[in-house]
């Protein structure tokens, strides 16, 4: 088999590919209902059209999942994973063209979904679509699957619960690694230290706020505290040190970074991310004292450290403040995300594939965000990495796009890979 | 008949007085429906049994108003002025008895809007009825019973007196809280509000990057200690006030269990604005960094003191938080609450009233919360007095409650007043 053939087939697909994406971009899916039907409907549609067979896994009535099989010469199996939901388009007016056009433009698809993750289950589906007309060496299972944005409940992480996904490896379509100089694996990924801070006070008519205990008085005060959380030194095992330092360093590639956020990506994976306070809520009523409020933080942990020497350093923290009323409340377990070792097989058959299709050696990092790869580890034990065809810096925000050269390049690499596995 | 007379038939009729204020209760009316048909059919009834004329009056279907009128000798009218809907019960756990039980129990009516107004309804209620058993009385009196108060009166006082429908030559509220006989008040006005909205625009980013976007929740938090700095801006305020503004601060400081702080709020609370933060929202999901946070400010303001001042300081120290994506929306008119001239003769005949029923002349003070006196003044032009039938603190509280020697002293006063006003 010449790569060289594979390559020039999906190269020729290209206009095809960015088509695909932008179909799946038109079919809305986004949290809170992270409704997949519309995407598997078009799935299995493009598939029954090659005469391709598909097969749909549904826990959840509107969140579909689907898988497409091709066979391959010997009986291992790999498979790949992406999901099909996306997160919410947030403020309309801070969209250039409308979240769910699907707009081709500037050699771009533009949209919500677009980069997180539908350009890659497009690359995916023409991958499979260009080795469904060869046969190779492994076989490789495409999985579609919903809910990857809220932890997985209906999706990977049942589909791996009950060993309903197979195979000896997986690749996990969530991630950057096509773009120019921007060439990477995820080799790994943060997980996340779930962070509330509660503040309970007491009601009072809004005209004499003095009779009451202002809740979100109160949390506004230890917030500041809770905060110094991002200044809590990670202790990670020794093997992790290299690829801490080209994580960073892949991060710090980004032209465009101001001197705060360099600042802020060479300390991403040595201390816990951010804490970046997403949701703040409190009160009912303008003119009542709020009894009630609440901040959920978004914290992210390196692979191999301790969350629970973090979560006491926190409970230390919010103590310090001394605020009567205020707890914390955090999610911590042994484990967090997850990393594979540099030196698998594995990772040296998926560089070789990725050096083939880019002509260059990609970095090994560590995604700073979540993936289903959390759960395909933790069910299946299973090895896991990271790479697609995602722009990193657009992530779950306003003008999502995707390259359409990082659709095929991600493409050739899916295509590519059942050749070179194990190899 | 006497006033005598008339002070033996209500303590006769103590009993009575009750039963209307649980069965008020008994038919909640809470926000945020605010729902008022139950309690107008029982009123309804109440007075069709007694053959007092009364009328319907609605803006909406579901939250009707009712007037009851008693005939009088001259053209002078007197308007008694109450509300029907309540505030929320919160969180049944904090209730001894069930919020609307309306149990009678330790000479007391307990449940959401005993104290606000309910009470003070069944005390107008029971002293409407004394005056029909007259033989004449020298003024004409509507008991007008309304809805919406808690809300802004909408559908209620605030449309009534919009529409001219309310008429008169003085009017009674009966919104407003007594300490009991020994140390009677009547409230000359009230303050009035300069709502803040501040608001706060970010750019989303996924949680795991957060250094990529700019957080909204975090630019507010920056900007609201600004805001909260107008609570040191003391207000112009008109000379003929001070003494009341002193003698209402000595009112308030009598109040049980006041700690430090508290006394050194009551000490402030009329010449600087009130500030409560009591509403706070932002974010949309845990893992992303939000683009829109927004705060809402409770901002009382004296009566007679320049609102628009106070609104162009708060835009000044928004500025001042020297944030461009933070903005500020006030809500401020040219006046603040309203409040009457103390030596009306409408003022010193309610005071003599006042007197004759409890034996102790009453102190003149100023309502830190608003009432549907602002709306009665405002559109109808009628002069506004307020004599509160409520338990003091009890307002909007768990475990609301109202003693049966409130209701029987309020039924005295505005069962008193039409025999002793004359314009």
């Amino acid at each position: 088999m010449e790569f060289k053939e594979l390559s020039e087939r999906v190269e020729a697909l290209r206009k095809e590919l960015a088509e695909v994406c932008s179909q799946l971009v038109q079919r809305p899916s986004q949290h809170p209902e992270g409704k997949t039907d519309r995407c598997v409907a078009y799935i299995k549609n493009y598939f029954d059209e090659l005469g391709i067979k598909t097969e749909v896994y549904t826990l959840e009535e509107g969140k579909p999942n689907i898988v497409v099989r091709i066979k391959g010469k010997s009986s291992s199996t790999i498979f790949w994973v992406g999901h099909l939901d996306v997160v919410p388009e947030g403020k309309l007016e801070n969209w250039t063209y409308p979240p769910y056009s699907g707009t081709i433009k500037d050699n771009m698809v533009w949209g919500r979904g677009s980069s997180d993750m539908k350009g890659a289950c497009a690359s995916a589906m023409v991958a499979a679509k260009v080795l469904s007309e060869y046969q190779p060496t492994h076989s490789i299972d495409f999985w579609f699957t919903a809910d990857e944005e809220v932890g997985g409940r209906v999706g990977a992480r049942w589909l791996a619960e009950k060993h309903i996904f197979k195979g000896e490896a997986c690749i996990i379509g969530d991630g950057g690694g096509s773009s120019p100089g921007l060439v990477n694996i995820g080799v790994g990924n943060k997980g996340g230290l779930g962070m509330r801070l509660i503040a309970r006070g007491r009601t009072a008519h809004g005209s004499r706020p003095y009779l009451g205990e202002n809740a979100i008085d109160k949390l506004l005060a230890v917030i500041p505290y809770a905060r110094r959380i991002g200044d809590y030194r990670l202790e990670l095992p020794s093997e992790l040190a290299p690829i801490v330092k080209s994580s960073s360093e892949f991060l710090l590639r980004d032209q465009n970074l101001t001197e705060a956020q360099r600042l802020a990506a060479k300390s991403l994976y040595d201390y816990p991310t951010g804490p970046s306070l997403n949701i703040l809520n409190g009160g009912v009523k303008s003119n009542v004292v709020p009894d009630y409020a609440e901040a959920q933080f978004d914290v992210r942990l390196t692979p191999g450290c301790d969350a629970r020497e973090v979560k006491a350093r926190l409970e230390e923290l919010v103590a310090e403040a001394g605020v009567p009323g205020v707890t914390v409340v955090a999610s911590a377990s042994r484990s967090v995300g997850y990393y594979e070792p540099a030196d698998s097989p594995f990772v040296a058959s998926l560089s070789g594939a990725v050096r083939w299709v880019t002509g260059v050696r990609p970095a090994l990092t560590i995604a700073p965000w979540g993936t289903d790869a959390v759960s395909v580890k933790r069910f299946m034990g299973v090895p896991c990495l990271i790479y697609g065809p995602m722009v990193e810096t657009r992530l779950h925000q306003p003008d999502e796009y995707v390259p359409i050269d990082n659709l095929v390049t991600a493409a050739k690499v899916y295509a590519v890979y059942p050749f070179v596995h194990g190899r | 008949m006497s006033v005598e007379e008339i002070l033996a038939k209500i303590e006769d009729s103590r009993k009575e007085l009750t039963e209307p204020c649980s069965q008020l209760i008994q038919r909640p009316s809470q926000h945020p429906e605010g729902k008022t048909d139950r309690c107008v059919t029982y009123i309804k009834d109440y007075f069709d049994e007694l053959d007092i004329p009364n009328e319907i009056h609605k803006n909406k279907p579901e939250k009707p108003n009712i007037v009851a009128r008693i005939r009088g000798t001259t053209d002078r009218r007197i308007m008694w002025l109450g509300h029907l809907d309540v505030v929320p019960e919160g969180k049944p756990e904090n209730w001894t008895y069930p919020p609307y039980s309306g149990t009678i129990k330790d000479n007391m009516v307990w449940g959401r809007g005993s104290s606000d107004m309910k009470g003070a309804c069944a005390a107008a209620m029971v002293a409407a009825k004394v005056l029909s058993e007259l033989d004449q009385v020298p003024n004409n009196v509507d008991f007008w019973f309304t809805a919406d108060e808690e809300v802004g009166g909408t559908d209620g006082a605030h449309w009534l007196a919009e529409k001219q429908i309310f008429k008169g030559d003085v009017c009674i509220i009966g919104d407003g809280s007594q300490r009991g006989a020994a140390v009677p008040s009547i409230d000359l006005g009230c303050k009035g509000g300069a709502g803040t909205r501040l608001m706060a625009r970010g750019k989303t980013a996924h949680g795991s990057m957060p250094y990529l976007g700019e957080n909204a929740i975090d630019k507010l938090i920056g900007a609201i200690p600004y805001v909260k700095r107008v609570a040191d801006y003391r207000l112009e305020l008109p000379q003929e006030l001070e003494p009341v503004i002193q003698s209402s601060i000595e009112y308030m400081l009598k109040g049980e269990g006041l700690s430090p702080q508290q006394r050194e709020a009551i000490k402030r609370i009329f010449h600087y604005p009130s500030v409560s933060l009591n509403i706070l929202n932002g974010g949309v999901k845990s893992n992303v960094v939000p683009d829109y946070a927004e705060a809402q400010f409770d901002i009382r303001l004296t009566p007679g003191s320049k609102p628009l001042k106070v609104k162009k300081r708060i835009l000044e120290l928004v500025k001042e938080a020297g944030d461009p994506d933070v903005t500020a929306n006030v809500r401020a008119g040219e006046t603040a609450g309203y409040y009457e001239s103390p030596n009306t003769p409408f003022a010193q005949q309610l005071s003599e009233t006042v007197r004759m029923v409890t034996g102790n002349k009453p102190i003149f003070k100023i309502l830190t919360g608003g009432t549907d006196a602002v709306s009665v003044k405002r559109f109808a032009g009628i002069p506004c007095l307020g004599f509160g039938a409520g338990m003091e603190g009890q307002a909007h509280a768990p475990d609301e409650r109202n003693s049966i020697d409130l209701l029987e002293l309020s039924c005295k006063v505005y069962g008193v007043f039409p025999l002793i006003y004359k314009g």
